[in-house]
């Protein structure tokens, strides 16, 4: 860490003013080095977490002396730093692949995760799980549905490796897509009639909503969906009052989706079933 | 001030959008005048392309950045280009549906919302028990929403049509009843169909203002397409009205959270909602309700694409008198709606002498027709709509001077169901009146053009070009757009007053987050200005941003949508001082434009200290209450302990606001020798009141 650094990070309010004051031209000459993390903090987000507040305080402190462009920095002026450029990078191979270029964008993604396989930390870790999720919808878009899975795959390993949740719903879904895309007409079917009965549902018609429900309950492919279908049943059974039905379908839903290591799914339906017991205490 | 854009001059818009990493280049505050300067670097003089070329260079992409037509060409352009398989995209629709869906939110976290379409999704942000930072997306359709947006809802229907109540005498009104349209199976010449007409509006009945474009020169609808589309989707709408009405009761108003600005709860689409208040409640008893219920209850999963695929293969109406035959509750309600339609409802040439009077009274009362009742837009080509004269006309009218619009599918496409075009539409309409205010400014505020050239640089064009003086007129009268549209992209300019503390100091606001705090606000009479926004108002110089008429005295902080607006709202304070309850010592004015693509005369943002003991705040009401400009005013003035008269110019009611004491997001900052610094090219509000001092 440089020395000047430590002073400043160490530093009290009024003696943080004085440093600055003192040393701002070196200050401003060394900023932009501090604007990434270093290495040995990158895995403690606490420590993360200082680090940047420090930064920001300096920042700060200088700006209310007149001198604002560390601030800037902080905003995304310049963009000098690497993790900058390279989510820069990343946004620019998703707009590309949004205006129907994915075969530059995929360029774009492989030159990328390129870069990151120098570098190390979950900042790192998080962009090229992100990239390899991009690379994914770009590869889908140029026909290579092989691919897109392999990167999707990679995709959902690095969230469940560094346990995003969010992520392990996103990628999990890009790989449902994916199957969908190489199943024949029945699956596709099955999807088409549970979005219309998510459609129904939604405008409020419930009853339909579950009639369809009751027909695609048949299909040969359901057990892909059971937890879907059977929440949706649940959803559809407390609207219109059956509080009893909506609990019992909402538990065979979180257990279906238990038995799937869906966690997205298990999230939902527990909290569904808060609901529920707090709309009517399930007996003793 | 020359700007330097030579890295941004070569580029294209569409390479800008790609890459808006680089934008940021020479730093947060030359964005707004680089993207300024590249808007108009090409020498472009349409109005959709200076916003175009303005959005492309701004780095900020927010969640309702400006819709320009260009914008929209773009994105349909890149739909055609992504060349994507037809099943990968119908897989990619899919998904979100197939997600796993809550009934309520969770209890912990933080949330944020989106409006998309009919869902809200909440992202819930959250610290698990190992300290890392999570997310997770929760959707709720806007007829189930999640339990604080319910409680928080307020009852609100949509209004009863104006023409139960306001009678035109002697109008040349005319409109054709839907069942005349049925039984004929297309829009009949109004010389063929004159006796079935009805002249008078009545109460308990509907009438619907269809604007649509003209198919050819000689027939708006020659292969009946718009006639079927309409039919169709008026009797699904009212089916859906009265699974609306069934659900929660008749005369059970529908829920409405001001918060976030939507319909909440058991509602029907705003076009049925209207049928619900204006036929229903008028025709049904409980009786009634139930009788028509069990009519329409095989219906159900039939009309829930509102007939528009029944529609799209119902040659001559067959279809739609066969679904009406057996349902007798369902026609009689069908009977008590109309439409005005161009062509069934004034005289067509060629004419005879004695209906040239009749249609001289039928085209001046346009406006008429759609204040009375509803307009309902069938739509088919969004672009192409938008760039015919009338059609803006009737879509600004029924925008401005009513706040509602229904937009119906308007002929055969592959997305109807989804609503692409619809969605497209909707967004585009949220800014085309303020581009066309910000033309009709430029013409007669700042004098730069003349009507002609305002009609071509907003892309209007006219099958007749005689109409061209007329729909200008007409575009003039629409009064300045009520409706806000905010968003971190939008340009500040002009003069952010700042009062100053009791050490010299000013209160700096650094958010414009409106903040829900112990104000005490008193009403203090009521004052008329609504004339201020009035084209042809008080004549005048273009005021400064900040001016001193006296030592003592009020300040008065003007918001306004754009400058030329901004000039009215200063020259009606000056001319109309004398109308306040306390003398004015100082005026500011801010622009807070989301579309400068007209005039500006001033050009830059700075701030300014004043010190007054009162202050008068003047905005539009939506303005005042959910953008950011009024909320920073009171912040600032709520850290200075600074009482303000607040006058919002449509409720026409001054109000006397003591603000609660405030602390964040404020801060005490000395005044430098110098004065602030002037902002050239403005700020966007991103950056506005974080750069501004």
């Amino acid at each position: 860490m440089s020395d000047l650094r430590e002073r400043l990070f160490a530093a009290s309010p009024e003696a943080l003013a004085e440093l600055s004051e003192r040393h701002r031209d070196a200050i401003v000459a060394e900023f932009r080095d501090w604007l990434v993390v270093p290495e040995p903090l990158r895995a403690d987000p606490a420590a993360t977490q200082a680090y940047v507040g420090a930064v920001v305080r300096i920042a700060q402190q200088l700006a209310d002396a007149g001198e604002p462009r560390p601030l800037g920095w902080l905003a995304g002026e310049g963009r000098d730093d690497p993790v900058a450029r390279w989510q820069a990078q990343l946004a620019n191979a998703q707009e590309l692949t949004e205006a129907g270029s994915p075969d530059v964008a995929a360029g774009v993604l492989v030159a990328l995760l390129d870069s990151l396989s120098d570098a190390g930390g979950p900042v790192v870790d998080d962009l090229a799980t992100h990239a390899r999720g991009a690379l994914s919808a770009a590869l889908l878009d140029l026909g290579d549905t092989g691919g897109a899975r392999a990167c999707a795959r990679a995709a959902l390993e690095g969230c469940v490796a560094a346990f995003d949740l969010d992520g392990i719903r996103i990628y999990t879904e890009n790989l449902d897509l994916l199957d969908a895309l190489a199943a024949g007409p029945e699956l596709e079917a099955l999807r088409e009639g549970l979005a219309e009965a998510q459609d129904l549902s939604d405008a409020g018609r419930y009853g339909a909503s579950n009639e369809l429900l009751q027909e695609l309950a048949g299909h040969e492919d359901i057990d892909r969906y059971a937890g879907k279908l059977c929440g949706l049943v649940g959803l559809n059974l407390f609207r219109l009052g059956d509080l009893d039905g909506a609990r019992e379908w909402t538990g065979a839903a979180l257990r279906s989706c238990d038995a799937a290591d869906d966690l997205y799914g298990m999230t939902i339906y527990t909290e569904n079933l808060r609901v529920i017991d707090r709309a009517a205490p399930a007996p003793a | 001030m020359a700007v330097d854009i030579g890295d941004l001059a070569t580029a294209t818009p569409e390479e800008l959008l790609a890459d808006p990493g680089r934008l940021l280049a020479a730093g947060h505050r030359a964005v707004a005048a680089r993207a300024l300067a590249y808007a108009h670097a090409t020498g472009a003089r349409a109005y959709d392309e200076i916003g175009f070329r303005w959005s492309a260079a701004l780095p900020v992409r927010d969640a309702t950045p400006l819709q320009t037509l260009d914008a929209t060409r773009l994105e349909h352009a890149r739909e055609l280009a992504r060349r994507e398989d037809p099943r990968v995209a119908r897989a990619r629709e899919l998904q979100p549906r197939l997600r796993h869906r809550p009934l309520d939110m969770p209890l912990d976290g933080d949330f944020r919302f989106e409006h998309r379409m009919n869902v809200l999704e909440l992202t819930r942000r959250w610290t698990d028990s190992e300290g890392r930072e999570q997310q997770d997306l929760w959707t709720f359709p806007l007829s189930a929403p999640p339990s604080p947006l319910l409680r928080d809802a307020i009852a609100k229907d949509e209004p009863e049509l104006a023409g139960a109540s306001i009678r035109i005498e002697a109008s040349g009104m005319r409109w054709l009843p839907l069942r005349t349209l049925l039984a004929r199976g297309h829009f009949p010449r109004m010389q063929d169909c004159r006796e079935e007409l009805v002249a008078t509006m009545e109460s308990g009945a509907f009438y619907a203002f269809v604007s649509h474009r003209w198919l050819s020169r000689a027939e708006p609808d020659p292969d009946g397409g718009q006639a079927r589309y309409a039919a169709w989707q008026l009797v699904a709408h009212l089916c859906d009205a009265l699974r609306a009405a069934g659900r929660r009761g008749l005369h059970e108003p529908r829920r409405y959270n001001p918060l976030t600005g939507f319909a909440v709860g058991v509602a029907g689409s705003e076009l049925a909602e209207a049928l619900l208040v204006n036929v229903l409640r008028a025709a049904l008893d409980d009786d009634g309700l139930r009788e028509a219920l069990a009519e329409i209850a095989p219906l159900e999963r039939e009309l829930a694409d509102f007939g528009v695929a029944r529609a799209a293969a119902d040659t001559d109406l067959a279809g739609l008198r066969e679904l009406l035959a057996p349902r007798p509750r369902l026609t009689a309600l069908v009977d008590r709606i109309h439409v005005w339609y161009d062509y069934s409802c004034i005289p067509q040439a060629p004419r005879e002498a004695a209906d040239d009077a009749l249609f001289v009274a039928g085209l001046k009362e346009l406006a008429a027709c759609q204040i009375l009742g509803r307009t309902v837009i069938l739509l088919d080509d969004a672009e192409d709509y938008l760039s015919r004269g009338w059609c803006t006309l009737e879509a600004l009218t029924a925008d401005t001077m009513s706040g509602r619009t229904d937009v119906l599918v308007g002929s055969e496409r592959g997305t109807a169901r989804e609503g692409h075009a619809e969605h497209y539409f909707g967004t585009l309409l949220q800014d085309r009146p303020h581009i066309a205010w910000r033309a009709i400014l430029d013409t007669e505020v700042f004098g730069v053009q003349t009507p002609d050239e305002c009609m071509r640089r907003l892309g209007l064009a006219l099958s007749d070009p005689a109409d061209q003086p007329l729909v200008y007129d007409r575009l003039r009268g629409v009064p300045a757009p009520r409706k806000l549209h905010t968003d971190a992209s939008e340009l500040w300019t002009g003069v952010v007053p700042l009062p100053v503390l009791g050490d010299g100091r000013v209160a700096v606001p650094r958010s414009g987050e409106r903040a829900v705090r112990g104000h005490t606000r008193e009403p203090a009479g009521t004052l008329d200005w609504t004339g201020a926004l009035a084209i042809g108002g008080p004549p005048g110089d273009i005021p400064e941003p900040f001016l001193r008429l006296a030592q003592d005295g009020c300040h008065a902080a003007l918001i306004g949508s754009c400058e030329g607006e901004c000039v009215l709202l200063a020259r009606w304070l000056l001319a109309h001082a004398g109308e306040l309850p306390a003398p004015v010592a100082t005026v500011s004015w801010l622009a807070v434009d989301i579309a400068p693509v007209g005039e500006l005369p001033c050009g830059s943002l700075r701030a300014q200290p004043v010190a007054a003991p009162l202050w008068l705040i003047v905005g539009q009401g939506t303005a005042l209450e959910h953008g950011a400009a009024g909320p920073a005013l009171d912040r600032a003035l709520a850290a200075a302990g600074v009482p303000y008269l607040e006058l919002a110019l449509d409720e026409r009611r001054l109000t006397l606001v003591h603000p609660a004491p405030a602390e964040k997001d404020v801060e005490a900052v000395a005044v430098p020798p110098e004065g602030f610094p002037v902002h050239e090219g403005g700020l966007l509000r991103q950056w506005a009141l974080g750069a501004l001092v």
